[in-house]
């Protein structure tokens, strides 16, 4: 949902973006391309608001190499860990099935104070593909289903993750346009190396801008190895500082690298 | 239904036409055009629906509501309440493929159905309505 990832990613960067209206409950479609951090983002959405903030759900079609900041990093509330839950439907059918048992499993008698489920589902395209329009409209809307129905406060909200293009190209992008009137785009900063542009369009609200910075990474061969390891015996657990309206997210796909320069900070 | 994206014009045709109904148990020609001219060929197979007492609103304990069509076919057709979407083959070649046409005829027959009052009304468990929703995903395989 809107809120899930406003959340995560702080106010408003840019001027004029109208970050003042509360977002409306809708589901968000995701999209970027390969490493625009978007697992990434998903993550932090499920880890945003510490202890107190909702149940979340992530969703993907594989295991996640990490989560955020990796172990200690970037101020990970452990508590926050406890509410997040990981699973991995492989095939859409099984998706299907979580989604609906987790639609199941909520009590219409859940405090209206309590704050609903985030639902974060990673890597859409690979429960396209290779499908109909008719096939991606019915997960599409099965997904909206689930999540503007029943009309309870304790109905989870969804942000659902697509890399672009998609199996099927402009078609299948379209078909899930048709489903998913919220738009969160990720977008690569062309002047500043390392930043991407997130941009959030939802229906009835003035569109919402941020500069992110993405993080640095931890080599994949594991502590003992490479500059990172040297980096944290010398320095510590690194610890990136927000620096004014940017926030940190981000990395490639398939695991971290240790690629980009960063001011780091120790305690 | 909850989370349409009809256009602002056809919404209003389709309250106009509860109205009209509710106070004269009648739909006036006028809105019986203006049904045509904004959906096309679908809208008198819709009416033909409608009368036929086509459509029926499944509700499950929880709330949750889904619309099954009988076709001129024969075959059942499942309509979401949350947004537009029928597992009819017109929807996905005319409105998804074609956007030759706003809606299926299955979809504009329970929105009529609603603003008429003509919707048959069946209580189902949640196992029930969860396996409608499936019902085409194992299909599938």
């Amino acid at each position: 949902m809107a809120a899930a990832l406003e959340r995560a990613l702080g106010p408003a960067a840019a001027a004029g973006s109208g970050s003042g209206a509360a977002l409306p409950p809708l589901p968000v479609l995701l999209t970027g391309p390969a490493g625009s951090g978007r697992t990434s983002l998903l993550l932090r959405a499920a880890l945003a608001g510490g202890a107190d903030g909702p149940r979340a759900l992530f969703l993907a079609p594989s295991a996640i190499p990490r989560l955020p900041g990796g172990s200690g990093g970037t101020g990970t509330d452990p508590r926050a860990l406890q509410r997040l839950e990981l699973r991995y439907p492989r095939t859409r059918l099984s998706l299907c099935r979580e989604l609906l048992s987790l639609s199941l499993s909520l009590s219409p008698s859940l405090s209206p104070l309590s704050p609903p489920p985030v639902v974060l589902l990673d890597g859409l395209e690979r429960y396209l593909c290779p499908l109909s329009p008719g096939a991606t409209a019915r997960l599409a809307a099965l997904l909206l289903e689930l999540s503007l129905s029943p009309p309870v406060p304790s109905r989870p909200q969804l942000v659902a993750a697509l890399r672009l293009p998609p199996p099927g190209g402009a078609v299948t992008l379209g078909t899930l346009l048709r489903f998913f009137p919220a738009r969160c785009h990720l977008r690569g900063d062309t002047r500043g190396r390392g930043h991407v542009w997130v941009t959030l369009r939802c229906p009835g609200t003035p569109t919402r801008r941020w500069r992110a910075l993405k993080s640095p990474s931890n080599s994949r061969s594991g502590p003992g190895t490479g500059g990172h390891s040297l980096a944290r015996r010398v320095l510590g657990d690194p610890k990136i500082i927000a620096q004014g309206p940017l926030t940190v997210f981000g990395g490639p796909p398939g695991g971290l690298r240790l690629s980009w320069k960063m001011r780091l900070e120790c305690r | 239904m909850d989370g349409s994206t009809l256009p602002a014009v056809a919404e209003e045709l389709l309250r106009e036409i509860k109205k009209a109904f509710q106070e004269t148990s009648q739909v006036p020609d006028e809105l019986l055009l203006g049904l045509k001219f904004i959906f096309g060929p679908a809208a008198v197979p819709a009416l033909d629906l409608v009368d036929q007492h086509s459509v029926t609103r499944l509700r499950s304990p929880s709330g949750r509501i889904l619309y099954q069509v009988l076709g001129s076919s024969g075959k059942l057709y499942t309509c979401y309440s949350s947004c537009h979407f029928c597992t009819c083959p017109a929807f996905e070649f005319s409105v998804l493929q074609k956007s030759e046409s706003l809606l299926c005829k299955h979809i504009l027959a329970v929105y009529l159905s609603q603003a008429l009052g003509a919707c048959q009304e069946l209580a189902v468990s949640e196992e029930q309505l969860t396996n409608i929703l499936l019902a085409e995903e194992e299909d599938e395989g």
